[in-house]
Order: structure tokens, then C-alpha cells, then sequence
């Protein structure tokens, strides 16, 4: 969904410390002044260093894996499997799970197969959706039928279908399709392989989450990841069972 | 007088516009990607006419990809320094690929060039919300490897900076001598 929109960053307290050292630096002792600064310089240095990460970090969260990160065999395609969760989203969040294959890091360019609980998007209902941001813009897929079962795993797929900077994306479930597409994106590349939960708000339990069989295309088969680079962003935390395994849980 | 200094290098420190890349990709530096180039025996190639005051801000590697970027500002940061050179190897070849855009077809002593230009297209890292940018897939006559290329430009600069940048490309060592 709104990947790499997240940026870590920390709330300074300002207003609170402004009032204060406007009252403290009416008096006249200069080291009582030069004390109480110290102090302050001191209580911003801890809480800078301190501050809890889940109160701090704005949306959306993330848990699971990345392909990349270390030198492997061409890959020009991702698929995985997705163990069916339904957590409660408050409010007008969303929850996603997906897998993603990016088409440019610097221009922030991917396509992305999953389903999701979208309050603005699918109401209260889980939907299978495919988006893209590319070149022309950012463009989404919600598909109307099927609908992803509560508990159910599906197995989704994007692979190149070589021609017409089309990408061939599926839905399978019980090793038979129930959903595919051909959708275009320019610049048509593969430059990493991602597979995550996402969520818009920490309140959101992602408990039971299961993505497993992750593998990578070569062309001519689906190997399975054989390495990967975990990310989970608190409240959420990742249990790594293998490079194509994990489970998160969190959040609530 | 000693307090807004602090709140000063506290906000700068913690409200940078240009917070760590959030990929898992590693910045290093002009020797490291020259041992990079030799062990894989491959030829990279950058400008070597930059508009006025831009220099090489940031080179970040992942194995599957590399991000040359300069700047006139000194941003290293993938993401939102003002030009950019995205290398992979390419899924497709050029003959393969759709054509949009411009296309663009050159040689040059060095490399053969094939691919496409956008004046303005998408990006939610420019200032705007808009790039002017080109897919290229670029051979070197030395190794016969085809490398595929992601050029872009960020406002203010636009597509005349682009243009110039594409024709300029020259061999890494040969825009950055040791």
C-alpha cells in the first residue's frame, strides 16, 4: 500500500519547555540558570533517546521481509502464500498483506498483488486488490469477486508475462487459479522482491499472520527465498521460521 | 541564549527532511563501487556534464541494484537528491520492452543507447509530485553487457538537464579519475 511513506520521526515536547524556561530565566542566579539549562539539554538528550518508538512512529507499520540484501541469482518475480487473517480495523484505517516486486527504489515505483480491509476502499469487507505506482501514477485493482476467505491461504503471484511491459498476476487457492490479470507498468523492472503486513494504525491486532513458500522467478522455476532481510516496524514483531517463512504478530 | 541553541540542534536533528533510506541498501563509496565493477567486470557509466554546481552526493548499492545521485545541496539520500542513476540488469531487453515516451536511439565511442523519455511523469519523492525521467538500456562496447538505466531529474531541473545528462554519459573512471 503506501510503502516507503514512513519516516521515523520524534515529537519535541517545545511548547511544555518554552514555557518553562521563560519563567526560570527571570531570576537572577546565573548558575542556577546555567544549572537548570544543563538539565534541560539533558531531559531533551534522554527523551530524544527514550522515546517509545510506537507512540512516535507515524503510519503505516510494517512487518516481514525483503528479497534482497546480499548477492543472489537473478529474480524477476515474486510468489508466496498468505494465511487469511480478519483483525478489527478501527475506525477509517486499513489493514494489507501482500507480496511486491519493486520496479524502482529511488522513484518509488512497485507493483503489489494482496488483500486487504480498507475502510475507504472496501468498507468492512476483506478484498484481493492489485496496485501499482509506476511512472503514470498510482492506480488501483479492487477485485469485486472472488473475495478472500477468512482462514483460508492463497497463494499470489507477479511474474513478467514479456510483452508489452505486462505482468502476469494471480491469485491461487488450493493450487487452482481463481483470479488473473495482465497489468502494465512503465519502467517494467524488478529490482527487489517484498512480502509484508501492513497496517495504517498500531491498534490493529495482526496476530496469526503467516506468509510462507516465498520464492523468487527465475524465468523458468520458482526457487524458494533463500535469504532475506527482516523489517517489523513496533507494535508489530516477526517470528522467522525460514528465508521463505515468517509469522507476526502484534498490534491490538 | 544557550536554550534555543539546543532546541535548535535538537529540531535540525530530528526533523531532517531527509531521513534514512528505508530499504535495504548501503551507501558506499567511489572505491568500493570500482571493486564492485571489477569483480563483475562490468562498465558503468555517468555524466559528465552536470548542470552548474551539482556534484556525486551518494552512491547506494544492493545487490540487485545501484543508485548513483548528485546534488547541488550535498543530499545524499536516494530518494530526494535532484539527479539520479538507477543500475540493474533488466528483466527484458530493449527490443522486448513497449515503446511510450520519446524514444531515444545513440552510439557514442563508448556505448550503444536505446530507450525511452518522459518530460513529466510521476514521483512521490519530488518536491512537485513530478520527474522528467528515462528508461535506458545501455550497452558497453568494451564488455557487451547491456545494463538497464533509470535517469531522472528533479524540479527545477528538467527535461534540457535531462537531455544533457543522457549525452553526456562517459565511462565511471573516466568522469571520476582516481
Amino acid at each position: 500500500m503506501n510503502k516507503f511513506l514512513k519516516q521515523k520521526r520524534f515529537t519535541l515536547p517545545r511548547e511544555k519547555i518554552g514555557e518553562k524556561s521563560e519563567a526560570v530565566c527571570g531570576g537572577d542566579m546565573k548558575y542556577t540558570k546555567l544549572a537548570i539549562i544543563v538539565m534541560l539539554g539533558l531531559i531533551l538528550s534522554i527523551t530524544a533517546s527514550a522515546t517509545p518508538i510506537k507512540a512516535q512512529d507515524p503510519p503505516p507499520y510494517y512487518a516481514g521481509y525483503y528479497f534482497y540484501g546480499k548477492e543472489v541469482p537473478y529474480a524477476s518475480g515474486v510468489s508466496g502464500k498468505i494465511y487469511t487473517i480478519n483483525p478489527e480495523v478501527p475506525g477509517t484505517n486499513y489493514f494489507a498483506q501482500w507480496v511486491t516486486v519493486m520496479l524502482s527504489l529511488r522513484n518509488r515505483y512497485w507493483i503489489q498483488i494482496g488483500y486487504a480491509k480498507d475502510l475507504a476502499h472496501t468498507g468492512l469487507t476483506l478484498l484481493f486488490y492489485i496496485e501499482i505506482l509506476d511512472a503514470w501514477g498510482h492506480r488501483w485493482h479492487w477485485i469485486s469477486t472472488p473475495k478472500p476467505q477468512e482462514g483460508i491461504v492463497y497463494k499470489y503471484t507477479i511474474v513478467p508475462a514479456y510483452s508489452n511491459n505486462e505482468w502476469k498476476c494471480t491469485i491461487e487457492r488450493e493450487g487452482n487459479s481463481i483470479f488473473e490479470a495482465l497489468k502494465e507498468t512503465n519502467p517494467f523492472d524488478c529490482v527487489d522482491l517484498e512480502a509484508f503486513s501492513e497496517t495504517g494504525i498500531g491498534e490493529i491486532n495482526i496476530d496469526g499472520t503467516h506468509f510462507s513458500e516465498l520464492s523468487y522467478f527465475t524465468g523458468r522455476g520458482f526457487p524458494l527465498w533463500d535469504h532475506h532481510v527482516p523489517h517489523a516496524d513496533s507494535p508489530y514483531y516477526l517470528e522467522e521460521i525460514a528465508d521463505y517463512e515468517f509469522y507476526a504478530y502484534g498490534g491490538g | 541564549m544557550f536554550l534555543p541553541c539546543i532546541f535548535a540542534v535538537y529540531h535540525v536533528s530530528t526533523s531532517s527532511n531527509y531521513p534514512p533510506a528505508p530499504a535495504p541498501v548501503k551507501l558506499i563509496t567511489l572505491d568500493e563501487l570500482r571493486n564492485i565493477m571489477k569483480a563483475k567486470d562490468l562498465d558503468i557509466f555517468v555524466p559528465s556534464n552536470l548542470p552548474g554546481g551539482y556534484r556525486l552526493t551518494g552512491i547506494w548499492y544492493m545487490p540487485s541494484d545501484i543508485i548513483i545521485v548528485f546534488d547541488n545541496r550535498g543530499v545524499s539520500d536516494y530518494r530526494y537528491a535532484k539527479i539520479g542513476l538507477e543500475i540493474s540488469r533488466g528483466i527484458i531487453a530493449f527490443e522486448q520492452s513497449k515503446p511510450y515516451g520519446h524514444t531515444i536511439k545513440y552510439e557514442t565511442p563508448y556505448v550503444i543507447v536505446r530507450g525511452y523519455i518522459l518530460e513529466r511523469t510521476s514521483c512521490s519523492y519530488s518536491p512537485t509530485g513530478y520527474i522528467s525521467l528515462a528508461e535506458l538500456w545501455i550497452m558497453s562496447k568494451r564488455t557487451g553487457k547491456t545494463m538497464h538505466y533509470l535517469i531522472d531529474v528533479r524540479p527545477p531541473l528538467g527535461m534540457d538537464e535531462l537531455t544533457t545528462i543522457i549525452y553526456s554519459l562517459k565511462p565511471l573512471d573516466e568522469v571520476f579519475k582516481k
